[in-house]
């Protein structure tokens, strides 16, 4: 037999028992579409994820911390991450790992907490939960310039301004095409102490050594210095474009340091007062106080530093030079690796679920094929009789055994690309304005092409067996079967 | 007419029917000249069709040589004897055996088709056989469309389509009216009378009485009839 007639008669044979056939290749068809639909949207989701840490120019950062236990998203977040041998980061170190060959330049970020753990309310007094969002603090420069939708990033000579994330620009009350009216907007917020420019503590009670409620004088008076409440009025500068840093509000380092710093009174330190040999007759001289700042700041450092290297190339090395100063370097990179590891395992288990639906279609079609041989056992025996080899007959059956995977992969296929059409058409604009890009719907033709080969093979697989059994009917009985 | 197209030389094929062993040849011997016609008779179960499958090389022996054409076909692999049926033998079984699903020509085609004979040909020759059988105006036609008579004409088409030397008729008529088999049978002599060997297995006296020789079959053994 010619291949060609092999298709010409599989082709004409499967539809013989078209309800059969049909079944049969629905069972290949709902397999061939999971995986299909399944791994379509694992491939958008990762390129999806891999294209917006690229847009956001994280490839060619690295950022440093101060805690060597650094896990790679402060790549984006500025926070260091907690627990272990802790080093400052200060401009000094910033200034050393800035000298680090292949590095073009740095910025140190602060995480502003006092954001917050503040309750925050916009101009009409309505109160906004930020508590998912971080605060982040720069020293404004070229280096630190963002996507924005909206507005403009953040200035050296900003103060009382912030760079607000898509999702606290949604907070704020705004769709996602509303941005620009929400630039120029006020937020509202409050600080415990006196912190920043507010320098008008009270003086500590007057230290009476005679009297017994002094210590109880002392205590209300540093509670009354500790929840002393001011007011904040921030501006929004600008809103960030969709990305890594939705999450993320940005505000000037100066304005988040002086937020951090904390005013009190301390007492000097005064000679002891020689009293003589008689006890209780001299009194300590009144205490004198002078007025001074605990910067948060100063104790803690930066969060993290961010180095942006020249190119892709040398960023592993700038990591491992930061990581021999014993301070912590993460790299995108290894997000983005850990990104793959993450997709990988997703893709395997649910390889395994397609794998196992297509099982369970390989198994629909070795009972569609012995159905089909025992019925034609007669047919066989006439063409053994008419001069077909038994590889003639294993043949036939497994390539019409092929042909039920062969559709079955075909329709699969367009119905995975119906529905992701579909999808695209009914709910693609709230796709995207969940920041999700369409392209994830996009089904890569490479794809299509293996799936209908693979469902194809397995086809033949599964056809295999049923058509061996038929190639080895004894043609005398298989002519005398009734 | 003196050639001999087939020898068989001490043939034996036996079967086994649980734990009996049956004798379906025991050391037959026969030669078979080009273009006879021939007639195996005997009782059912005598071994007549399982004489017919080994001429026909559906079955092979257990014992003995099966020479056909001088080739030995006793011992060859399935490859070699398929392609021994297709192009030399033409089997016509009592019960047509036509594929329901395809028609007329298509049937006609089959052997062509395992033969690798080419699209235009094959169509052409089928033609030419079911003109031969006087079914020119039933090609397109499906099994369940003809009579018996016709369905028998179309496996006798069949039969001839790849060039065939040799005809084995399994008690062709067995399924038609008298008259119908009688038309069957001038069928297959008028192909006897152009140099086809003609085998027919019956147990009709009639029509071993039409044969130029007829053999019969008794528990596996033959004697020469006449």
């Amino acid at each position: 037999m010619k291949f060609i007639d092999y298709i010409r008669f599989g082709l004409k044979n499967i539809w013989r028992q078209k309800a059969r056939t049909i079944l049969t290749i629905i069972a290949v068809m709902i397999g061939a579409t999971s995986v299909v639909l399944m791994l379509t949207i694992i491939f958008g989701a990762k390129d999806a994820a891999i294209s917006q840490i690229e847009s956001a120019g994280a490839l060619t950062q690295v950022a440093v911390s101060g805690n060597t236990d650094i896990s790679s998203d402060s790549v984006f977040s500025g926070n260091s991450g907690g627990g272990g041998d802790t080093a400052k980061l200060t401009d000094a170190i910033l200034t050393k790992v800035n000298a680090i060959p292949h590095v073009s330049g740095g910025y140190a970020q602060l995480s502003a907490w006092v954001m917050k753990q503040s309750s925050i309310t916009d101009a009409s007094g309505k109160k906004l939960n930020l508590s998912n969002s971080d605060t982040i603090a720069y020293q404004p420069s070229p280096l630190t310039e963002r996507p924005i939708v909206a507005g403009r990033n953040l200035t050296p000579d900003d103060d009382n301004s912030i760079l607000i994330s898509q999702e606290t620009l949604i907070k704020m009350g705004y769709a996602k095409d509303q941005a620009a009216a929400a630039v120029g907007q006020t937020l509202n917020f409050t600080t415990q102490g006196y912190v920043g420019d507010d320098k008008n503590v009270p003086l500590p009670p007057t230290q009476d050594p005679g009297q017994n409620n002094s210590k109880q004088a002392n205590e209300d008076y540093y509670n009354t210095i500790k929840n002393h409440q001011g007011h904040q009025t921030i501006t929004v500068v600008g809103v960030l474009a969709a990305g890594v840093y939705d999450r993320e509000d940005f505000i000037p380092l100066s304005y988040a340091k002086k937020l951090m710093t904390q005013w009190q009174w301390q007492q000097k330190e005064q000679a002891p007062v020689d009293c003589g040999k008689t006890m209780g007759q001299c009194s300590q001289p009144a205490p004198e106080y002078t007025l001074t700042s605990m910067s948060q700041f100063d104790q803690q450092g930066y969060s993290s530093l961010v180095l942006k290297v020249d190119s892709v190339e040398n960023v592993a090395g700038v990591a491992a030079a930061v990581k021999k100063m014993g301070l912590g370097a993460a790299t995108a990179q290894e997000m983005i690796d850990q990104i793959m590891q993450i997709f990988k395992m997703i893709s395997i288990v649910f390889g395994a679920i397609g794998g196992i639906s297509l099982f369970v279609a390989a198994i629909g079609v070795i009972n569609t094929m012995i159905m089909a041989t025992l019925e034609r056992t007669r047919e066989i025996g006439v063409m053994r009789a008419c001069g077909a080899t038994r590889a003639a007959v294993r043949r036939l059956f497994t390539f019409e055994a092929a042909l039920l995977g062969f559709w079955g992969g075909l329709f699969g296929c367009a119905i995975a690309y119906a529905a992701s059409l579909a999808v695209s058409h009914f709910a693609g604009s709230q796709l995207s304005s969940q920041g999700i890009p369409l392209s994830v719907l996009g089904i890569q033709p490479w794809l299509i092409m293996v799936t209908i080969a693979t469902t194809t093979i397995v086809g033949m697989l599964a056809g295999y067996w049923p058509a061996v059994r038929a190639a080895r009917m004894n043609p005398v009985e298989a002519l005398r079967y009734e | 007419m003196d050639t001999a197209i087939i020898e068989l030389k001490g043939v034996s094929r036996t079967y086994k029917l649980g734990d009996e062993v049956v004798n379906a040849l025991d050391k037959v011997n026969l030669e078979v000249k080009s273009g006879e016609f021939l007639a195996i008779v005997g009782p059912s179960g005598s071994g007549k069709s399982t004489l017919a499958n080994i001429i026909g090389g559906l079955d092979t022996p257990n014992e003995g040589t099966v020479q056909i054409d001088g080739e030995d076909l006793s011992k060859v692999g399935d490859k070699k004897l398929s392609f021994y049926r297709n192009k030399h033998i033409g089997f016509v079984f009592q019960s047509f055996n036509l594929q329901a699903s395809y028609n007329a020509l298509e049937n006609v085609m089959l052997p062509l088709v395992l033969a690798k004979t080419g699209s235009k040909a094959r169509t052409q020759r089928a033609k030419e056989c079911l003109e031969a059988v006087g079914l020119a105006d039933r090609l397109r036609h499906y099994p369940n469309q003809l009579s018996g008579g016709q369905r028998q004409r179309v496996a006798i088409a069949r039969a001839l389509s790849n060039q065939t030397s040799i005809i084995i008729a399994d008690e062709p008529t067995g399924n038609l009216d008298s008259q119908k088999g009688d038309e069957i049978m001038q069928l297959l002599k008028g192909l006897n009378k152009q140099g086809i060997t003609l085998i027919v297995i019956t147990h009709d006296p009639n029509i071993a009485k039409q044969a130029s020789r007829v053999i019969s079959i008794q528990d596996g053994k033959v004697r020469e009839s006449r």
